[in-house]
């Protein structure tokens, strides 16, 4: 059922892990960067300042595959007056500009924090047009809270997997950046939570009377009980592979980062990556079909 | 065409001889406030001078964002193939846009012949006179007077899109 929509996915994944990393990067250039040693420093503008910018272009690259004719592909931008996904295409290309700018400006050695806190608000904004695409259609499985909590939590989500690979691949973890890195799991644990609570009230909205009624055969909602069952499968699969993986990440800084413990990172960046493309799926399963 | 009844077309729910079924036909529903248009973002989905929601195939994309935006099952249909024909021409009027591989089709309400003075091909074919069409601000018109004499109805008018199709009951 979703194998036309693997652009679709994979687009939404990639812009809100490139906007992950760079609002995180503005959050640490702007707070902790005197209490960062050089190394660290160095780690935190490789990693997320130039990794967000290549994801970001595969992500527009790769929604290309999503439209039946990609050539066209410019005219996206035609209706800002009232389409979302045209808003969606203008800023998301603005952010990738402000990207390379940012990215220059860091590697001059030129002060880029003000610069990167604009390019995350733009980010931001990106993402919340890529929501309210969803969120307009008026289905019942998006037109909900659960579809902001998604996508804003990928952001979030992937901000913090980032923060642990930036600061715990170096080996020894100084108390602050530990303490910071602890928080950042708490809050990861609190997104899931809140995720897994909101799942309740749509379960129960997408469940209601599937009866015989004309107004149900005329709505194009394709929520039947198999889209339900495949996004209820897909969600709980990925906030477990999520949950997983913060628990990971959480035992290595239990540890210290010390060995052999210190190898499960890269295992946990995977299942919290494996979590949100499940949730994704689950999500687009919700309102999408074959046709 | 869609049956109100079993499980798929042409078929009856109940339990003999309390057996129900029921056509209905649903085309696109001509709305005033089409959310099919709001959010199309190359307008190539757009409402003409006289009130049809037309679709410009050259300027679509094929990003089905229509399709989404639209509350009503199933009146577009994405081309993921290229249509074929039987005949050297598309079968029906050869008036009309061909359709083209990678976009989305729906109906017009054949807009090339009601630029003639003609009704849409719909309306000439059926065979129980069963739908008709008209200007229904216009007071004479036939439309009009049977939408003061019948009991009618529109589908899913609590998502705000005012359909143009009435249904009479």
């Amino acid at each position: 059922m979703l194998r036309k929509e693997w652009s679709l996915i994979a687009n939404s994944i990639l812009v809100q892990l490139s906007v992950g990393l760079v609002l995180f990067f503005a959050i640490y250039r702007t707070f902790m960067a005197g209490n960062l040693d050089f190394d660290a420093n160095r780690r935190l503008a490789v990693f997320a300042m130039f990794f967000a910018g290549p994801v970001v272009i595969a992500g527009m690259l790769i929604s290309l595959f999503h439209l039946g004719n990609p050539l066209r592909a410019p005219s996206a931008i035609k209706n800002i007056r009232s389409s979302w996904l045209s808003r969606e295409v203008v800023l998301t290309s603005a952010y990738c500009a402000l990207w390379l700018v940012t990215f220059l400006v860091e590697s001059g050695d030129g002060n880029s924090t003000f610069l990167s806190w604009i390019t995350a608000l733009v980010g931001v904004v990106a993402v919340l047009s890529m929501a309210n695409i969803y969120y307009a259609t008026g289905r019942p499985g998006w037109t909900d809270l659960n579809t902001f909590t998604s996508f804003f939590g990928s952001v979030v989500i992937f901000g913090i997997v980032s923060s642990f690979l930036i600061f715990l691949s170096s080996g020894s973890v100084e108390p602050l950046v530990t303490k910071i890195l602890n928080m950042l799991g708490y809050l990861f644990i609190a997104i899931l939570f809140l995720r897994f609570v909101q799942q309740w009230p749509l379960f129960s909205r997408l469940k209601q009377d599937k009866g015989r009624h004309i107004s149900n055969m005329v709505s194009a909602s394709s929520e039947n009980e198999a889209n339900i069952k495949q996004y209820k499968s897909l969600t709980m699969l990925g906030l477990g592979c999520s949950g997983l993986g913060v628990l990971f990440a959480m035992l290595v800084l239990i540890t210290a980062n010390s060995e052999p413990w210190a190898a499960l990172i890269p295992i946990a960046a995977l299942l919290v990556i494996a979590g949100e493309v499940l949730g994704r799926s689950g999500f687009y399963a919700l309102g999408l079909s074959d046709r | 065409m869609l049956t109100y009844g079993g499980d798929s077309m042409d078929t009856t729910y109940g339990t003999f001889p309390n057996l129900e079924m029921q056509f209905l036909t649903l085309n696109c529903q001509q709305c005033e406030n089409p959310s099919c248009v709001k959010a199309c973002p190359a307008e190539a989905t757009y409402v003409r001078e006289d009130g049809i929601v037309m679709q410009n195939y050259d300027d679509c994309i094929g990003c089905r964002a229509c399709i989404m935006a639209c509350p009503y099952s199933n009146v577009r249909t994405y081309n993921d193939e290229k249509p074929e024909y039987y005949s050297t021409y598309p079968l029906g009027d050869s008036g009309i846009d061909p359709q083209q591989k990678g976009t989305v089709s729906k109906c017009t309400f054949c807009h090339h012949r009601i630029d003639q003075g003609l009704e849409p091909n719909c309306i000439d074919v059926c065979p129980a006179k069963a739908r008709f069409f008209g200007d229904i601000e216009d007071s004479d018109s036939e439309v009009a007077q049977l939408l003061k004499k019948r009991k009618v109805m529109r589908f899913l008018e609590d998502k705000g899109t005012a359909p143009s199709i009435y249904y009479l009951i």
